[in-house]
């Protein structure tokens, strides 16, 4: 008794304090705890400050992953192994594609037939995955390895022109509201409409002009959006593959 | 006791589970990575995001991550938990690739403390609902503004309520050293939110006049 009864008389430490508000004492010690604050007004202070923060933090909302992301890291993982930058940029910019999209199947014959093409003009011979790629080839869909033309993202019918994709039939609108991406208007028009984020992390694209609540607005990227591109625009896989070296097929 | 019994029959439970997920994958079952996948998808997502800062950033993570553990997976033995090792795959590579960057992005603070990138809310609702945010707004920041140590013990603790065992095993480190960067965290994390804190106590004693009770 003596040994804890002197050490407890004395202030409690942080440390005590915080295993103790999260039950990480052992029973006895928790009492001894819980004595030495009945009679301490200033650890008394000090706990229920650091109650405080917990509770705060505790508060702290979890933020929804993109929606895309799931199908994204499912194809990516059956694409596992085919180490082309080429084909991770096609495969980005499948990525949002709604799956009963009645575009995707359009596309995704143009993308496999990208992809044979591509593949045969840089003689990949190593075929391990597993996407079905079975088209016939004609010749005149190598233009289109270029860039995806239009997505239906959000019920919406996008349409790409160089760096920005308009909304289909937008073009016309002359009182197009200019929102820069990092403004507080910008990021306020994200929050409402989080598929405009996924467009342009996904593409690369540099603005994307929409109809929004008030009227038709271009939300427009710069220096530091265009940071983030880029940093989402890098094939995380070719990383990791040299990270990690060829690794044995765990499945 | 009964608590303590029926948590241990949990734990084996999870620990049974999860065997029985990384065996199905070994034997190609894509439904177990599913599983494991719809198990984690927030909680990696949010760990990412704490400690990169920025929504782009997490979603490749996150990505990222879930390559690894797709890959590795076959390799895992059970002898923590599948929820241990997840979150030490996801925090490890988070450290390797934000620490070869840079920094995680601090966000942008007008002088009351406040970040400029916050969407401005012309609509003004009730003023503690106003105040509660801004609390929510100054704990994002603080946070942010930990040294990573800290953070990621904080964040494991607080946000994902991992017990400290947990955290030892995740971080790899001893008990008493998960021990001392929650407690110093946490006062850091006092210190800065101090005013902020007082101020949302007022608050909450005017409106709820309620004591705070201790935290289970």
């Amino acid at each position: 008794m003596s040994t804890h009864a002197a050490h407890l008389t004395s202030h409690l430490s942080d440390e005590l304090l915080s295993a103790y508000l999260d039950g990480e004492l052992k029973e006895t010690k928790a009492e001894r705890v819980e004595q030495h604050l009945e009679a301490c007004s200033g650890c008394r202070a000090r706990v229920d400050g650091l109650r405080r923060v917990v509770r705060s933090l505790a508060r702290l909302e979890r933020a929804a992953p993109p929606p895309v992301l799931a199908r994204r890291v499912e194809r990516r993982i059956a694409l596992e192994g085919r180490p082309s930058s080429m084909l991770e940029r096609l495969e980005n910019r499948l990525r949002v594609l709604p799956l009963d999209s009645p575009l995707v199947a359009t596309f995704a014959v143009v993308l496999a037939l990208g992809v044979i093409i591509y593949a045969f003009s840089h003689h990949v011979s190593h075929h391990r995955g597993d996407v079905s790629l079975q088209m016939a080839a004609p010749e005149a869909v190598e233009g289109l390895m270029e860039e995806i033309e239009a997505v239906e993202i959000d019920g919406r019918a996008m349409e790409r022109r160089g760096d920005v994709w308009v909304e289909e039939g937008l073009g016309a609108e002359a009182a197009t509201e200019v929102i820069p991406f990092d403004s507080p208007r910008g990021a306020a028009l994200r929050a409402e409409h989080p598929w405009v984020e996924e467009l342009l992390t996904l593409t690369g694209a540099a603005a994307v002009e929409f109809r929004g609540n008030a009227g038709a607005v271009r939300l427009e990227r710069g220096a530091v959006g265009g940071e983030a591109g880029d940093v989402a625009e890098a094939p995380p896989a070719e990383e990791t593959a040299a990270e990690d070296g060829p690794e044995p097929e765990s499945v | 006791m009964a608590a303590t019994a029926t948590a241990q029959e949990g734990r084996a439970d999870d620990h049974q589970r999860d065997l029985d997920l990384v065996e199905r994958h070994r034997y190609g079952d894509r439904e177990a990575f599913a599983e494991i996948y719809t198990d984690y998808e927030r909680t990696v997502y949010n760990l990412a995001l704490r400690m990169s800062g920025d929504p782009f950033d997490a979603a490749d993570l996150t990505q990222e991550v879930f390559l690894r553990v797709h890959r590795h997976l076959g390799k895992f033995k059970g002898r923590s938990s599948l929820k241990t090792w997840i979150f030490r795959v996801a925090l490890n590579h988070c450290r390797s690739r934000l620490g070869r960057r840079r920094e995680p992005d601090q966000p942008l603070l007008d002088e009351e403390g406040k970040p400029l990138s916050e969407p401005q809310d012309d609509r003004r609702g009730p003023e503690e609902r106003a105040l509660a945010s801004d609390a929510a707004r100054r704990v994002e920041a603080a946070l942010a503004r930990l040294p990573l140590n800290f953070r990621e013990a904080v964040v494991l603790r607080d946000l994902e309520e991992l017990t400290y065992q947990e955290i030892a095993e995740v971080l790899k480190v001893r008990i008493g050293t998960v021990r001392s960067r929650i407690a110093r965290g946490r006062e850091r994390l006092r210190e800065a939110l101090e005013e902020d804190l007082r101020a949302e106590a007022r608050m909450l004693e005017a409106s709820e006049e309620t004591p705070l009770e201790k935290t289970p």
